[in-house]
């Protein structure tokens, strides 16, 4: 579904510099398949991802979904960013449609599509609400209502729940996890924490400090559906610690 | 009302009362052709009020205003955005735009009767001209500061450059274009005023000059009064806006 082949990608620095970022990145995921990208802080996962987006051009390398080079005109994608992005002066209503207005869709379809996201997300009685007027869970479930309503195949999410108290964090990732389920969705995930990535992913791409190399390709075979309360169990201690060492080694 | 109000309410009226008071007592020791009484220049306006002058001038005045400043808040916003975003518009045109800001714009004064007569048109194209730079400037810059993980969100969506503008920028800019609306608001009072009484004489500032060529000193003290008393209800009108375009704000008071 998604071929990312030799991406390598460097930023110029302020002393005029290059600062090397990524190099030769090569990985591919499949349909349906959920997918993280686990590094150490300010490695490049969130520069990789914007790539895979085509938000930012590799320096070298390709990016291929479903066989074509990427673009930002394909609706089949939805990018979630780290601080979601929600536009302060419209409402969670305009918020959800903003895509769909871009796209230039009419006003009954938009209507119908954003009254069955706002149902199935449990938005409902918010419509009217500007973002400031929202706990940071409720603005997290904004954010990912404005990433569905397009009906995607794809999510590429960046550290999403990064901002969250443990609680509500806990609270999305069982949310996200039925929610990927229900929808049958292909997902690319950027995280810092080792606990998520463990909890939510088919597969765990490990990168090295910058510039990111691929350390290791990791198969989480945890049976499905998965609960957070698989986070208390044997087998996903023994994962955290493989994990860990693949981390630090 | 809370108290709070209230109290608000009498510690503003407190410097008038006084202010009036002092004006009564000194215009007992004055001749009235130099200071007249409160009581005297609310007689002049009276008097300007019965024979209609003064509700005809107000009307003439406000009209010029309001369209001459409207059109230039419109324009001004447009242009602003323009400049602001595409970064070889702001380059080429932002030193001139600056110049025109911080230049006295009635020096314009003789080539704007020049070129448009002495008329309502002249009075609408001086307004215009003296209160869109403020406009211009204030959102040329409100678009520069817009956050740019929202125009990265906008990318994101696939935006063109004008679906941009429209959703990103233009609500972006608000905040900033409020601060001009003000400071343009101000610059369309005196232009409005200035022309009335310097073009043809017209509107609330015709009659002051008309009043003062005479040495009507009670009309020319009345008179002043309404022209402040207009700017305050101008302004009130700019809140109101504010309070519209603003009100996906946190904590706006």
């Amino acid at each position: 579904m998604i071929d990312i082949i030799d991406v390598t990608k460097s930023f110029l620095s302020v002393d005029n510099s290059r600062l090397q970022v990524l190099l030769q990145v090569n990985f591919h995921v499949n349909r349906g398949e959920f997918f993280t990208i686990l590094g150490p802080n300010g490695c490049g996962k969130t520069t990789l991802l914007k790539i895979i987006h085509g938000l930012l051009a590799p320096d070298s390398g390709s990016v291929l979904i479903q066989g074509r080079p990427v673009s930002l005109r394909d609706k089949t994608r939805s990018f979630m960013f780290q601080s979601l992005n929600l536009v302060p002066w419209k409402t969670v209503w305009d918020n959800i449609a903003l895509p769909l207005v871009l796209m230039g869709q009419n006003k009954s379809e938009i209507k119908e599509k954003i009254n069955k996201i706002i149902e199935f997300m449990g938005l409902n009685g918010f419509e009217k609400h500007y973002p400031h007027q929202l706990s940071g869970g409720m603005q997290q479930k904004v954010a990912i209502a404005r990433a569905l309503v397009t009906d995607p195949q794809i999510l590429l999410m960046d550290e999403p729940l990064s901002a969250l108290d443990a609680y509500t964090r806990e609270v999305l990732q069982d949310e996200i996890l039925q929610i990927i389920e229900k929808r049958g969705l292909t997902v690319l995930y950027v995280t810092h924490s080792v606990d998520e990535a463990l909890l939510l992913s088919d597969r765990i791409c490990i990168l090295t400090p910058r510039p990111a190399r691929i350390k290791d390709i990791v198969a989480i075979d945890l049976p499905k559906p998965r609960r957070v309360s698989l986070k208390n169990t044997q087998e996903f201690s023994r994962l955290r610690k493989i994990i860990w060492d693949k981390l630090f080694s | 009302m809370l108290w709070r109000d209230v109290r608000g309410i009498i510690l503003r009226t407190v410097p008038l009362v006084i202010f009036l008071m002092g004006w009564q007592v000194a215009s007992y020791f004055t001749r009235p052709i130099i200071l007249p009484s409160p009581t005297a220049a609310i007689g002049g306006l009276a008097q300007l009020a019965i024979r209609d002058e003064l509700q005809f001038a107000i009307l003439t005045t406000l009209t010029a205003l309001s369209l001459g400043f409207a059109t230039a808040a419109i324009m001004g916003t447009f242009i602003g955005m323009l400049i602001g975003w595409f970064k070889k518009a702001h380059t080429a045109l932002s030193p001139y735009v600056y110049a025109l800001g911080s230049s006295p714009s009635f020096v314009f004064i003789p080539i704007i009767i020049l070129w448009f007569g002495i008329g309502f048109e002249a009075r609408l194209v001086y307004v215009i001209f003296a209160s869109i730079i403020p406009v211009i400037i204030n959102v040329m810059h409100g678009v520069r500061y817009i956050e740019s993980e929202l125009i990265e969100l906008a990318k994101s969506l696939g935006a063109s450059q004008l679906q941009m503008l429209r959703h990103i920028v233009l609500g972006g800019a608000t905040t900033f274009l409020i601060a001009g609306l003000r400071l343009g608001l101000v610059r369309a009072f005196t232009a409005t005023i200035l022309s009335e009484m310097f073009f043809r004489l017209e509107g609330v500032g015709g009659l002051l000059s008309k009043y003062s060529s005479v040495f009507r000193t009670p009309e020319i003290f009345g008179l002043i009064v309404v022209i402040i008393s207009l700017s305050q209800v101008a302004l009130g009108v700019i809140k109101l806006v504010e309070r519209r375009l603003l009100k996906w704000k946190p904590q706006i008071t």
